[in-house]
């Protein structure tokens, strides 16, 4: 059995930007061709496009066992509970289908 | 369940700030939970540029803290089934690019991705990590609404986003 255990998030989402046609300068230190990792922070659903250059370690929450953009990160390490996307989803269907089931006639 | 792709054609962005509402045919599409239970999840999105000359684009997917309602217009804008073989839904999502009430672009939500291109042939495409999808949720907001458009620049573009009607 293999265990990873680098913290790096795994099986990504992919970001291609394709200016290798573009007839123009592009500013400096833009590449024509840029390919990127992606992953969706677990809590706000921002897609965080992985920079390689970065050596800064990502924060992964342990409430949802999920990598989390760095402002739901900030938010984390401030004391903010875990509460993924799909919770808050599953909430707003509650209350929507709570709403539309209700027959009680308010006087 | 079903897959479906939303997809616009030679559509020129009108650059709108977050907050303030967009313009008709200015965006390339919003694409719109079809009742109050629907869930959609958006697993791709390919913008092509297609200007005669340099036209740095920002642009944004993101969520809308108005939805777009009444009469709402689907110019150049094209929503089909993925899968050939696939039964459609009873109730499909609403998308489109006009309405009496045009969308606007939540501040704080509207930036899910910022896909950046250069309009004079750039390319750009996101493709999301399996279980990753962005969800929309309802038909109203915070959640029930995305919309494609732009932040800055007047690029002219086609492209499509892929979801699933869950």
């Amino acid at each position: 059995m293999l265990i990873i255990t680098d913290g790096l998030p795994r099986g990504l989402g992919y970001l291609e930007i394709d200016q290798r046609n573009v007839e123009a300068p592009l500013p400096p230190g833009t590449r024509r061709h840029f390919e990127a990792e992606t992953y969706t922070c677990s809590h706000c659903q921002y897609v965080v496009v992985m920079n390689p250059d970065r050596v800064r370690e990502r924060y992964k929450c342990k409430g949802c066992n999920h990598h989390v953009c760095d402002d739901c990160a900030a938010e984390r390490v401030a004391g903010k509970p875990c509460k993924t996307f799909w919770q808050q989803a599953d909430e707003a269907m509650e209350q929507a289908q709570r709403q539309t089931a209700s027959t009680i006639i308010l006087p | 369940m079903a897959r479906y792709s939303v997809s616009f054609v030679s559509k020129t962005m009108v650059a709108v700030a977050d907050g303030a509402s967009m313009t008709s045919n200015g965006y390339a599409v919003f694409l719109q939970g079809g009742s109050a239970t629907m869930q959609l999840k958006v697993n791709e999105i390919s913008v092509s540029g297609e200007d005669t000359a340099s036209t740095p684009t920002t642009m944004a997917f993101g969520r809308d803290s108005v939805v777009g309602v009444t009469a709402i217009t689907a110019t150049s804008n094209f929503n089909a089934l993925l899968d050939a073989t696939a039964t459609a839904p009873g109730t499909l999502a609403v998308f489109g690019s006009g309405a009496t009430t045009n969308p606007t672009r939540s501040a704080t939500l509207g930036h899910l991705l910022n896909p950046t291109l250069n309009t004079y042939g750039g390319i750009y495409r996101w493709q999301a990590r399996v279980g990753e999808e962005i969800g929309i949720i309802s038909a109203t907001q915070p959640l029930g609404e995305c919309s494609l458009s732009s932040v800055t620049g007047n690029g002219k573009v086609s492209g499509h986003i892929l979801y699933e009607l869950v």
